[in-house]
């Protein structure tokens, strides 16, 4: 059983991966998450905004109302500077776990 | 096209925000339902399957308030136990105590619940609103109020977000602080020791505990269940 405090580890660096190639709204990073892990990581609504919401507010990304091209308001994310700065060390963080997990694993397997 | 902001608008009634925010979260969580509505429509479900694929986002609408609520409002759960809590159980006890002062100040006639004179000292805190030989008296209007004082804390923490435990205890809270007196009272007269055995014989300290903690509580707790009837029926209407 994955820990809570995990999941949202990977719920938040996840987030901060997709915002970095640039702005999107909320539906956007949930499909693009889900596209570029393939349905290995899902978000729906009630998990992605009280997660995008407590980034918000610890500053890692603004959100900000916009037009889109069919005339419909979104409000778009972006990564703000404190959030680029968290994005290298919490990469590093869970290579490292990512790491030392498999090395456990060909332990196990051998 | 289903109006998702009027529904949005109905599941997260109670978000503790203020009105701007609270409009801001309301539209942004409409356009994602939007959004996922017409992908389901684009892939060729009918607006009906359209409509619940898109529902199927959130489980429980009361737990995601819950969790907005605590995000939003400086990411700080104490904040939001405040707004959930304290603050209705203040409200409760305030109006508790100021309707029984204002009721005694009425002149309603003394109750038929025992003399003050024949009393233990503590059931002055109340002044006379437990003698006399009339049934309508200050006791007997105050526990009347009591319902409408429990609906209020149960009000006010619903609408800041509260979980059931919070509501409850927001609109008993003024029979749980008499409790807590009465605790407090009879261990500092126990501590005391001689000339106060009357006062803290378990008699009147189980007089005391009836008049002022379970009926009250009783009738506190009918108002907040109540409240709660009535905001979980208007919700479910509202969906």
């Amino acid at each position: 059983m994955v820990g809570s405090g995990i999941k949202r580890g990977t719920a938040e660096l996840a987030i901060l991966s997709v915002l970095e190639t640039g702005e999107l709204h909320g539906y956007e990073i949930a499909r693009r998450i889900e596209q570029q892990t393939r349905g290995k990581l899902r978000f729906t609504l009630a998990s992605l905004y009280p997660l995008l919401y407590r980034m918000e507010k610890r500053g890692w990304v603004r959100g900000a109302w916009q037009l889109s091209p069919t005339k419909r308001r979104r409000r778009c994310y972006r990564l703000t500077p404190a959030g680029k700065k968290k994005l290298s060390p919490l990469r590093a963080e869970w290579a490292e776990l990512f790491q030392a997990l498999q090395k456990l694993a060909k332990v196990a397997d051998a | 096209m289903p109006d998702w902001e009027t529904l949005v608008s109905s599941r997260l009634a109670h978000l503790a925000l203020d009105e701007r925010e609270r409009q801001e979260v309301i539209a942004e969580l409409a356009a994602h339902l939007e959004e996922i509505y017409e992908a389901f429509r684009q892939k060729g479900h009918s607006h009906d399957d359209a409509i619940r694929g898109a529902l199927l986002q959130v489980d429980d609408w009361n737990k995601l308030r819950r969790e907005i609520d605590i995000a939003r409002t400086k990411g700080n759960a104490v904040n939001a136990r405040t707004s959930r809590l304290w603050v209705p159980s203040l409200v409760t006890l305030a109006a508790s105590v100021i309707t029984l002062i204002g009721f005694a100040f009425l002149g309603l006639k003394p109750g038929p619940l025992g003399s003050p004179n024949k009393g233990i000292w503590w059931s002055h805190l109340i002044g006379g609103i437990t003698s006399g030989p009339y049934m309508v008296n200050e006791y007997t209007v105050w526990l009347m109020a009591l319902p409408l004082i429990g609906a209020l804390g149960a009000r006010l923490s619903i609408r800041a977000g509260g979980t059931v435990r919070d509501v409850v205890i927001s609109g008993v809270f003024p029979a749980l602080a008499w409790l807590t007196i009465l605790f407090v009272v009879q261990s500092f007269a126990a501590s005391l020791g001689r000339g106060l055995e009357a006062e803290t014989a378990p008699v009147n300290v189980a007089r005391l505990m009836i008049l002022l903690v379970l009926i009250p509580g009783t009738c506190l707790l009918l108002g907040v269940r109540a409240y709660h009837a009535a905001a979980k029926r208007r919700t479910k209407l509202a969906a």
